[in-house]
């Protein structure tokens, strides 16, 4: 079984440095800004279409169920059609998998206006986050199935659309790691180099539990825990890559009532205050808001949830191109005709 | 020429009563229909099982592994061009689970990929099968305020039912096999007949299948809506058995012609013309 042989790529379209040895803007590999470490693909399988394994043990033809992605379906699915890639970074319970889902979960209710659902290759991925959610679960108390600790990162993918115009479909690649994972770079830094979604990630979303900042017992121990965790990434030079980090207050609904409602927010700007200074100018930094109840359309509070969208779409470039035709003074009797054009 | 279109839908759709009621409406030519019966099939002895129990006002239950058939039809359409579409009477349950599974047995396979155009049933009474939980929040609270301790809420939600594939929703599990069947083709566009069973329960609503679809089938509306290039799609509403049963079997009794049982609705389908959506469907073929 051979492997695609790549140290790593390069997030720019077009850029093919483990197939050319180059570099599309001439720069040595070791410094290329946009590169990224990716698990070795297999390339038997990444020559066929990821949809046709053909499994041995059960009868019939396997498709893809609809199951979240591993990290070497992602690659195969970045290949094939390109993604957003938007990484979720948070510790447990700040809510990562509850905002992955309520993307998917508003957009096919149409209560993610202007955004409306046109495909995802993980519907059952989200559906099975989201059963904990659903009244079919026999549950009274809505929650969102947990990310187990130890598990590899997976991503769930989703297509939205703008709806009321002719635009271009979103895709998506949410990244799902475990909270856990993120607590053990507390101890061990530079794991966060390890982890391929962050460092691959067109955009960080960094979660912030609003809950924790409205206890008293619990607030700065959060913050410091945040602080840590940006620290770690910075140094790992893994923030800047992107280009935009998204600072989420989760639970807002729940800071609003708090009796420390003041407090939480005032921590809340501290964090982004501290943030701004650390990485200083050099990643678009946005704020939001998400409120705590899963698979409500409440969820998306004050739109924080589709202004988190819209800052994953391609920033339009007004750029003005001027058509310059040289004067020609040599050149054959054809070549000249250029001059007159001009006039 | 030959068509290759399909039937699908989840368990208690409507597409073996459909089927049957085609099949009187086909064979009777009780009814002015877009498409006539030319000749019958070498073995019609699925057929005329399924035909039976439907003229005997006998519920039309889910149709079993070992029950799946594939029918033909030698029909005519209005241009006198005569065609054979190819229906298969399959399982709700077997392709449920191959959605779910991701294992297609090869029939099936071979069939989603071959096929000329859809038609997809979808039930209108199933309508509640994707609730959240906040949708109830202030029953379920006051309830649990009521009658239950937070300790014993707290044992309730941790003995709640585990995640089932199978018990998706209906919607994720359509969008699903719609979306598995343009990875097999995704280089032309079908034609897509989406079915709306039981139409004769939402008459009195007053509104049009599209408006319902709209509506009630959210995500599967959206999904076809931003892939126009993938699917090109109308919505019908259909009763194929004319009513509820047992409830309305002495009503249904009182007509004449079997064929008038049936309703549709949509795309300027004449009243009982089941035959519509499928004319249509031989329309799309592009190869």
């Amino acid at each position: 079984m051979s492997t695609v042989n790549t140290d790593f790529r390069c997030k720019r379209d077009g850029c093919t440095p483990e197939e050319s040895g180059d570099c599309i803007d001439g720069l040595p590999l070791s410094d290329c800004p946009n590169r990224f470490v990716f698990e070795p693909v297999d390339e038997e399988l990444a020559d066929k279409d990821s949809s046709l394994v053909a499994s041995s043990d059960v009868p019939g033809i396997r498709q893809h169920s609809g199951d979240a992605l591993n990290t070497v379906e992602a690659d195969l699915h970045l290949r094939k059609y390109g993604a957003t890639v938007v990484a979720f970074i948070g510790y447990p319970d700040a809510g990562k998998t509850t905002a992955a889902i309520m993307l998917y979960e508003l957009s096919k209710r149409r209560q993610l206006d202007p955004f409306g659902f046109a495909g995802s290759h993980t519907i059952r991925g989200f559906q099975e986050r989201a059963h904990k959610s659903l009244l079919a679960s026999g549950r009274r108390t809505p929650d969102t199935t947990r990310t187990s600790g130890g598990v590899p990162v997976s991503f769930l993918h989703l297509r939205l659309q703008k709806t009321g115009e002719q635009s271009e479909p979103i895709e998506l690649l949410l990244s799902d790691r475990s909270g856990e994972d993120f607590e053990k770079c507390l101890n061990k830094p530079t794991l966060c180099e390890t982890f391929p979604e962050i460092s691959r990630a067109n955009c960080h979303v960094l979660l912030i539990d609003g809950a924790k900042l409205a206890n008293p017992d619990l607030a700065s121990k959060h913050i410091s825990n945040i602080k840590r965790l940006v620290f770690a990434l910075k140094q790992c030079n893994l923030l800047s890559e992107s280009g935009l980090v998204q600072v989420v207050l989760t639970k807002h609904d729940l800071v609003s009532q708090s009796e420390h409602k003041e407090k939480a927010l005032d921590r809340f700007n501290l964090i982004i205050e501290d943030i701004k200074k650390q990485l200083n100018g050099t990643v678009r930094i946005t704020e939001h808001k998400l409120a705590a109840r899963p698979l409500c359309s409440q969820f998306n509070l004050e739109n924080g949830l589709v202004n988190l969208i819209n800052d994953w779409l391609p920033q339009k470039q007004e750029t003005e191109y001027h058509l310059v035709i040289p004067t020609l003074t040599a050149g054959t009797p054809y070549d000249l005709l250029i001059n007159t054009v001009r006039e | 020429m030959e068509h290759m279109q399909l039937i699908v839908g989840m368990p208690s759709s409507g597409k073996s009563t459909f089927i049957a009621a085609l099949g009187e409406v086909l064979i009777s030519g009780d009814i002015k229909s877009k498409l006539t019966i030319k000749s019958l099939a070498i073995n019609e002895s699925h057929m005329t099982a399924l035909q039976e129990r439907w003229l005997t006002f006998q519920v039309l239950g889910r149709t079993s592994n070992a029950d799946e058939n594939w029918l033909s039809f030698h029909v005519t359409g209005e241009n006198n061009i005569s065609s054979t579409i190819h229906l298969p009477d399959l399982s709700g349950e077997s392709l449920r689970d191959a959605v779910v599974t991701g294992v297609y047995p090869e029939k099936l396979h071979q069939a989603l990929n071959n096929c000329d155009g859809i038609l997809l049933f979808t039930n209108a009474i199933t309508r509640h099968d994707d609730v959240p939980i906040t949708a109830f929040s202030d029953i379920l609270n006051n309830e649990t305020m009521s009658f239950n301790t937070k300790a014993e809420v707290e044992t309730e939600d941790n003995n709640s039912k585990p995640f089932d594939p199978i018990d998706m929703p209906e919607q994720p599990k359509l969008v699903q096999l719609l979306q598995t069947i343009t990875m097999l083709n995704s280089s032309r566009q079908r034609r897509l007949a989406v079915m709306v069973s039981a139409w004769d329960t939402m008459v009195d609503q007053g509104k049009t299948p599209d408006e319902w679809f709209y509506e009630n089938r959210s995500m599967l509306s959206q999904y076809l809506q931003f892939n126009p290039k993938l699917w090109d799609v109308r919505i019908y509403g259909v009763s194929a058995q004319g009513g509820v049963l047992p409830r309305d079997k002495e009503i249904l009794q009182d007509i004449l012609k079997p064929s008038e049982r049936v309703l549709i609705v949509g795309h300027e389908a004449a009243e009982h013309d089941l035959t519509a959506p499928i004319n249509w469907l031989m329309g799309g073929q592009s190869g």
